[in-house]
């Protein structure tokens, strides 16, 4: 029982990050279509729609096809196989939509050349002295997560006379256990190693927030920029909740240990929790779009460009523009924010969190040996 | 207020930000005491270099436009500060001389002292009625339009 709802949910995420992904074109900025700088109106445009419609109907397709194969691979017990191509599959999601991407890119890039949407100007504009737009959270409410590792480490070390001589560490798809490990007080500390990852993760991913370029659309300054400010409210608020949620989560793992929950119970759990995740999410891009482009009372029938940064996005995606001092601003195609590769800044957060991480996973390697 | 620069225009961009918000201030969009964002979040906001934004906040402080306040950074001045008001009389004098400037100029095109006193007297009109700020705006669109 419980090793079905793990595989049901397991296979529900493919076609659910499909999704995500598929929809893509439709959530971003009506200035950007396939991270080309383009007039509002060029949303409009048959070529255009039909370029974001190829697109989304090729990802469906891939992950429809993903997940019907993982679904028969499953029922005739190929669990081994079924697990390879589940994380290809990931992969096939994730490196397929870029290179669909960077396909219709270049195809917009031919288009707008075509059309002579070009930029007279380069307007940019800022709020200055504004209480009352919306603000991400402040970055203490990360703090939230602390009295969670504190309670799962009591928990471990209360539950630790009553654990096995051996507890269980890994299982396969249909829930028996593979491998087993001496109980030791470095056991224990895995999942609070997995919590200090996520919280230094979120802690990275608030404060880029926080400090992040405001987007504002010069043709629609101050409901742009009220529509940027409830994306990144509710970004925040996502990640402050779903942070402590998958911390929590690992509670799961000394509750197995001690035999409270079973292995596969405790992967259920994590499986829900990721799927909530992944569906809220989808909600909130839905909602609120990219930058808060769903929320923003876009200027109707706005055909100037005024501004266009296509030079500083290497390949769509990679933004190098020494002359902005902003280190984080918000992606030109995806949901969510990147960085500025060409500030010093930029690539020392990077490092420092990409440290800090292959730390953590080196301290676990080295603590089961 | 809205801050809008154009990367492209001759205008200097410190310039364009200076007088932005000279044009807030005189028609109250911003107040004595309200708070500019920092240097380097107005600057990440615009997407500039931040010496460009350092440079406009430094001539707006030289002019008596603005101080800094400790930890609140960069306020709208208190008019009624003696500091600010000796700036003022600075400013004042450079106005004068500007002005003598521009009638001296004027006068060598053959123009006249009452069309003079009309022209600066219809500009003044302008800047009283707080239409400065939203006039600014329109000719910026205006330009893009071109």
């Amino acid at each position: 029982m419980d090793t079905t709802i793990f595989l049901v949910l397991t296979i529900v995420l493919i076609p659910l990050t499909g999704v995500i992904s598929a929809i893509t074109p439709w959530l971003m900025r009506k200035s950007e279509c396939f991270a080309v700088t383009v007039p509002a109106t060029a949303q409009t445009d048959p070529v255009i729609r039909g370029y974001k419609v190829r697109y989304t109907a090729s990802l469906l397709i891939l992950s429809l096809a993903c997940t019907v194969l993982i679904g028969v691979l499953v029922a005739n017990a190929n669990e081994q196989v079924a697990m390879i191509v589940l994380t290809v599959s990931i992969f096939a999601v994730v490196i397929g939509s870029f290179l669909l991407m960077l396909h219709y890119r270049k195809a917009v890039l031919r288009l707008k050349d075509e059309r002579g949407w070009h930029a007279q100007a380069s307007i940019h504009a800022a709020l200055v002295g504004e209480r009352d737009t919306p603000r991400p959270l402040p970055l203490a409410w990360e703090l939230l997560n602390v009295p969670v590792i504190v309670f799962t480490a009591a928990l471990s070390w209360a539950l630790y006379p009553s654990m096995p001589d051996q507890v269980p560490m890994h299982m396969n798809l249909s829930g028996h256990i593979t491998s087993w490990v001496d109980k030791s007080p470095a056991v224990l500390a895995f999942p609070l190693l997995v919590q200090l990852v996520i919280f230094v993760a979120m802690l990275f991913s608030h404060y880029s927030i926080v400090h992040s370029k405001k987007a504002v659309d010069p043709a629609a300054p101050a409901s742009s920029a009220y529509a940027y400010g409830l994306f990144a409210h509710a970004q925040s608020v996502f990640l402050v909740v779903f942070g402590m949620l998958i911390d929590a989560v690992m509670v799961c793992l000394p509750l197995s240990f001690a035999n409270v929950l079973t292995m596969s119970q405790a992967a259920a759990v994590v499986m829900i929790v990721s799927l909530a995740c992944v569906g809220a999410a989808l909600v909130l891009s839905i909602k609120y779009g990219q930058a808060g482009s769903r929320v923003a009372g876009q200027v109707e029938g706005d055909t100037r460009l005024a501004d266009d940064d296509d030079g500083y996005w290497k390949l769509g995606v990679f933004y190098f523009n020494p002359n902005d001092a902003s280190v984080f601003l918000h992606k030109r195609f995806g949901i969510g924010w990147t960085i500025n590769f060409a500030r010093l800044q930029a690539w020392l957060m990077m490092g420092g969190l990409a440290l800090v991480v292959v730390i953590l996973v080196v301290a676990s390697s080295v603590m089961f040996g | 207020m809205v801050i809008e620069i154009d990367t492209t225009s001759s205008d200097p961009i410190y310039q364009q930000i200076r007088l932005q918000i000279i044009a807030a201030i005189a028609s109250g969009e911003l107040e004595e005491g309200d708070q500019l964002p920092s240097v380097r979040s107005l600057a990440a906001d615009l997407g500039i270099n931040f010496h460009t934004v350092h440079e406009a906040y430094g001539v707006l402080r030289d002019e008596g436009y603005l101080v800094m306040r400790g930890r609140a950074g960069a306020v709208v001045a208190d008019r009624t500060l003696a500091s600010i008001q000796h700036r003022a009389a600075d400013e004042d004098a450079r106005m004068s001389d500007g002005l003598l400037r521009l009638a001296l100029a004027h006068k060598a095109r053959g123009g006249t002292e009452q069309d003079f006193l009309a022209r600066a007297a219809q500009q003044a009109a302008v800047a009283y009625k707080s239409e400065y700020a939203t006039s600014k705006k329109s000719q910026a669109v205006a330009k893009e339009d071109h």
